[in-house]
């Protein structure tokens, strides 16, 4: 591709004519998002402020659950601007594949519902092996799906990042030295980039070659503390030599319990400190950080992880993001390797979500405990 | 009186016809999908009426837009509840050739840190420094981001001499 063909591309790229009206609309639905009134003159200003006065009750009243809407606003707004896809949520919600993180790169319906069922939720859950999306004929038309998640292939296994927005991490010199384990090797092209070049590569990755990749020119290294089978990570270009992704394998795994993912990740005993925040600062990077004591009872916490249930939660509404702000939290913490773990803790469905999505139903009273170390 | 809480019609057909093809390509090349694309085109004009700060001049709004934009879609990427299964829309039907297709499957495969440094200095024309001062990075970091992005599409070293 050249600077031409990229701009060729991209020009047409164009919304819809119909985009314009839908904004608009969705601007007058969010007209108690503005303070920043168009008060163009003082006389303008005058003639409303009584008006203003007597509806900031009614403005205040929304404050509390603003938050909430922001979070829940990818899954309100969609339906406002694209009524055309809701057959298809429909389809999703039912399916559903949201709840897996692990089925996050299946694009095909039919392979994410297939995963789905082969899950045993009274033994836990079964995560199937991450697969490449179905390669399909060479007709344009069907060859749209795309694998869009980053993704490197070793002994037979996809690994994915950490988190979804491949977030380079950076920590101290030593501290990074510290967990810098063996270097395997160096990502390279993934024939499996474009689907129709896919047709001799198993979608399951079997006979794929380690470090095949979609991030090609990362160098591999093991970390020092965790077993390689569920987590490796990738040497990033940033100007400091201490910046990594993390990428993690957890497909082609039974969860029976928390202790089956906590476990892995070592976080009894082993944090060495941990922040709490809102959803509203944690999706407007806002980092309104609460630091959170490390004692008897954050212990105690961590522990009772161990024995939570790994669950699918298909059942996900608009409803769930409802409630008070500090229904749902974000916590963040830092190992004592410096390395971070970030999870979601919704009181109201007593439920642990982490990083890469998986889900855990935890124990009330100790849900209820826990927002009491929030105090 | 609904325009007294909200923009004013002209004003908002003024600032959409400005920059609302600029939004949805950085929209579309992060998101890959025209709803999801439309989301954010929304999302971000709600915060240019509502959150936006004083602008100097029309470069200051349009560098806090596609940093408003970018930042925008990788929380929708990051948001713990998105859907993990990606909207299989008939993508093709946006461009004219399989080949642009093609290239268009590229850009959205890229990792998000490197679409819109990439956009920004290919499609947009903004020079590394230009870039450096909208995205807040560093230039050498922008640089290395435009090298990897380069090398994962294949781009020709054509650009090089502008940077």
């Amino acid at each position: 591709m050249n600077k031409k063909e990229y701009k060729k591309t991209v020009d047409q790229i164009l919304p819809d004519d119909s985009l314009r009206e839908k904004v608009w609309q969705g601007l007058g639905n969010k007209s108690s998002f503005f303070p920043k009134i168009k008060f163009s003159t003082l006389a303008f200003v005058s003639i409303t402020i009584l008006s203003v006065v007597s509806l900031n009750a009614l403005l205040n009243s929304g404050i509390e659950n603003k938050q909430f809407d922001q979070v829940k606003s990818s899954k309100m707004e969609k339906k406002v601007v694209s009524n055309e896809f809701k057959g298809f949520e429909e389809k999703v919600s039912k399916g559903n594949a949201s709840a897996d993180a692990n089925l996050k790169g299946i694009n095909d319906q039919e392979n994410a519902n297939k995963a789905y069922s082969s899950m045993d939720q009274a033994q836990g859950i079964f995560v199937p092996k991450f697969q490449l999306p179905a390669a399909s004929s060479s007709k344009l038309g069907d060859s749209n799906k795309v694998l869009t998640l980053n993704s490197f292939v070793y002994n037979g296994k996809f690994y994915l990042p950490k988190n979804e927005l491949y977030l380079e991490e950076t920590m101290s010199n030593s501290a990074f030295e510290a967990i810098k384990g063996t270097y395997l090797g160096t990502t390279k092209e993934f024939r499996n980039r474009n689907f129709e070049e896919s047709t001799d590569i198993r979608e399951d990755g079997s006979n794929v070659e380690n470090f095949s990749s979609n991030i090609q020119g990362n160098k591999i290294y093991t970390v020092k503390g965790y077993d390689p089978f569920y987590r490796l990570m990738v040497v990033g270009e940033g100007q400091n030599n201490n910046s990594y992704s993390m990428y993690e394998c957890w497909n082609g795994i039974n969860l029976s319990s928390g202790k089956d993912y906590f476990g892995n990740i070592y976080l009894e005993n082993n944090v060495l400190y941990a922040t709490w925040e809102s959803t509203e600062s944690f999706m407007g990077r806002l980092n309104q950080h609460h630091n959170l004591n490390i004692d008897q009872n954050f212990e105690s916490f961590i522990s009772s992880l161990y024995s939570t249930k790994p669950y699918l939660d298909s059942n996900q509404s608009d409803e769930d993001f409802k409630g008070s702000r500090n229904q749902i939290i974000i916590i963040t913490l830092t190992m004592k390797n410096q390395v971070k773990e970030v999870f979601i803790i919704s009181k109201a469905k007593k439920m642990i979500a982490t990083e890469n999505g998986f889900y855990f139903k935890m124990d009330g009273k100790e849900v209820e405990r826990f927002f009491e170390l929030l105090k | 009186m609904s325009f007294v809480f909200g923009p004013i019609k002209q004003d908002f057909n003024e600032k959409y016809d400005q920059y609302c093809k600029l939004i949805y390509k950085i929209a579309f090349i992060h998101l890959g999908n025209k709803a999801d694309s439309e989301e954010a085109v929304q999302e971000v004009f709600i915060k240019l009426f509502s959150k936006s700060p004083v602008f100097s001049d029309s470069e200051h709004e349009k560098a806090w837009l596609i940093r408003v934009t970018s930042n925008h879609c990788k929380n929708m990427l990051r948001s713990f509840w998105r859907k993990r299964v990606t909207q299989p829309e008939d993508m093709s039907v946006y461009f004219g050739s399989h080949k642009e297709f093609e290239n268009a499957q590229l850009i959205i495969n890229l990792p998000a840190k490197y679409k819109t440094i990439i956009h920004l200095f290919y499609y947009e024309g903004y020079a590394v420094k230009e870039i450096s001062n909208i995205m807040k990075i560093t230039e050498s970091a922008v640089k290395m981001r435009l090298k990897r992005g380069r090398e994962m599409l294949k781009m020709e070293l054509e650009a090089d001499f502008n940077e």
